[in-house]
């Protein structure tokens, strides 16, 4: 009883702290901003998150509009509804599915190869380094990645919204016959710009998680290769739960 | 002047360094030697802040660190080189970037300068380590004592005042090491250079240093000349330094 007591004051005591540093790692990555990272420095950022991560987000967005409007149809139609499925799925998509999915794909991708960097860095002083030579660190690694991910990672989301309706159309032009223009004109009577500003203030939100959660676990990792495969694995869990926390929060406040 | 006081670090419970005294005189080459993993890297790295002392200071020219804000500790960093034990190059960067680093980055700032002009610099930065014509390779296509060398001009290219060697000739040929350890002393004699070396390379140190001190069970227990070093009875010190397997230094401690 008293072994158990005590394990679960140690993890309450170490979860608290990984919080506490979490937070302060946020803090002095934001405060790094200044002086402003070079744009030279940001554009092979700009260029892995954009370009690099392209392909995968096309893949997964349109098999996403493809495999709704495939499950929306097939249930539409006991109401007769089975037009609307542009509609549905347009909103479904830029309110939630799109910076959702666009989200998790990129933690997958980003957090991970963000955690695997830095945490090669830091194991092989690459970091102790660049404090030596009066670099700051975060400034050098952190703050030009949180910038890029800013302006990417939400033009990605724009770009998955866009290939999931033209999927879902796919589908739903084979199947039920639909014009193109009546199938865009259901979308425009069903989605506002609430539902796009939403989507692009959420995929905002999910970037920075995104870039942080890789840069925290890569920052603090110890102990050589298992370290980094450690850290690699932290970030992309972390970062995939504190995406829905997120969501969660947004959505009840764009929505609730 | 560099000035260790009373130094204690301890990683997760054990203790490495156990009240460190040492006072590093300016223009001067001190060797610090021991066995492996008995702290000398760590004290070194207390040295510019890199460790934060449980106990005890580190001051450079009467600045204590651990009192010093950012801006303090970076003007004061700006006096270091460190040469690190893997060289620590940095992998995105090819060698002639690694090489100009310090200068574009002076300051904690970026700065902009001719492309052409810090090639040049880097390039005959590298020819003074013995490097040619590998200006556009990546870390990853040297072998470890190229990285070394690498690091180690990039480690002398902005004229610092303090060097921090940590092993520099470990992993390079006798021929290599003679190289290093005469530019060590070039920089120290023509430029007036502080260079804190630590090593167990008993040749160099004999060849470079004008101050040894031993580190063992976390504390120094010898600190003077080569000359003296030969003569102490000390005989930690002695086994250390004859290389003998049998004496009070036991294999695995």
């Amino acid at each position: 009883m008293i072994y158990h007591q005590v394990m679960i004051k140690k993890s309450l005591l170490g979860a608290a702290e990984n919080v506490g540093r979490f937070s302060l790692f946020v803090d002095r990555s934001y405060r790094s901003f200044f002086p402003f990272p070079p744009f030279s420095h940001m554009f092979k950022d700009l260029y892995e998150i954009s370009v690099r991560s392209l392909p995968i987000i096309i893949l997964v967005s349109a098999f996403m509009g493809i495999i709704m409007s495939y499950q929306l149809i097939y249930e539409l139609r006991t109401f007769g509804a089975e037009m609307y499925v542009g509609g549905i799925v347009a909103v479904a998509v830029c309110r939630e599915l799109g910076p959702v999915f666009a989200a998790m794909i990129l933690a997958g991708r980003l957090s991970s190869g963000i955690a695997a960097e830095v945490g090669t860095m830091r194991i092989s002083e690459q970091i102790d380094a660049l404090e030596v030579m009066s670099v700051n660190p975060l400034n050098y690694l952190v703050a030009p990645r949180l910038l890029a991910a800013l302006v990417m990672i939400p033009m990605l989301t724009v770009f998955a919204d866009a290939i999931a309706i033209a999927g879902s159309y796919l589908v739903a032009g084979k199947i039920l016959h639909i014009h193109i223009l009546k199938y865009i004109d259901n979308i425009r009577f069903y989605l506002d710009s609430l539902d796009i500003l939403s989507g692009l203030i959420k995929s905002m939100a999910f970037s920075q998680i995104i870039v942080v959660v890789g840069s925290y676990f890569g920052y603090f990792t110890q102990g050589g290769a298992e370290g980094v495969g450690k850290a690699t694995t932290n970030a992309v869990v972390v970062a995939s739960i504190l995406i829905l926390v997120a969501d969660y929060f947004l959505t009840a406040l764009f929505f609730g | 002047m560099i000035e260790i006081r009373n130094l204690y670090k301890s990683f997760n419970g054990k203790a490495v360094l156990k009240g460190v005294s040492l006072t590093i005189e300016e223009g001067k080459v001190t060797t610090i030697i021991g066995q492996s993993g008995c702290g000398k890297s760590v004290l070194l790295k207390h040295v510019v802040g890199l460790h934060n002392p449980d106990e005890g200071e580190v001051s450079v020219d009467g600045e204590v660190l651990k009192d010093l804000d950012d801006e303090a500790m970076r003007l004061c960093r700006s006096k270091f080189s460190y040469l690190f034990q893997g060289g620590a190059l940095f992998d995105s960067l090819t060698v002639w970037e690694n090489v100009i680093f310090p200068l574009v980055w002076e300051g904690g700032r970026h700065h902009h300068y001719d492309k052409r002009i810090l090639q040049k610099k880097a390039a005959e930065t590298l020819e003074l380590v013995g490097m040619v014509h590998v200006e556009s390779l990546k870390p990853s296509e040297l072998s470890g004592g190229m990285k070394k060398r690498v690091a180690l001009a990039r480690a002398i290219v902005h004229n610092p005042r303090y060097i921090l060697y940590d092993e520099p000739t470990t992993g390079l040929d006798p021929v290599m090491s003679a190289v290093i350890d005469d530019l060590i002393l070039t920089l120290n004699r023509e430029l007036g250079l502080t260079s804190v070396v630590v090593t167990h390379d008993m040749q160099s140190v004999a060849h470079i240093s004008d101050e040894v001190c031993m580190l063992y069970d976390g504390k120094i227990i010898f600190n003077g000349s080569v000359a003296r070093m030969k003569q102490e009875k000390n005989s930690v010190l002695q086994q250390f330094i004859q290389r003998e397997n049998k004496g009070p230094i036991q294999f695995g401690q």
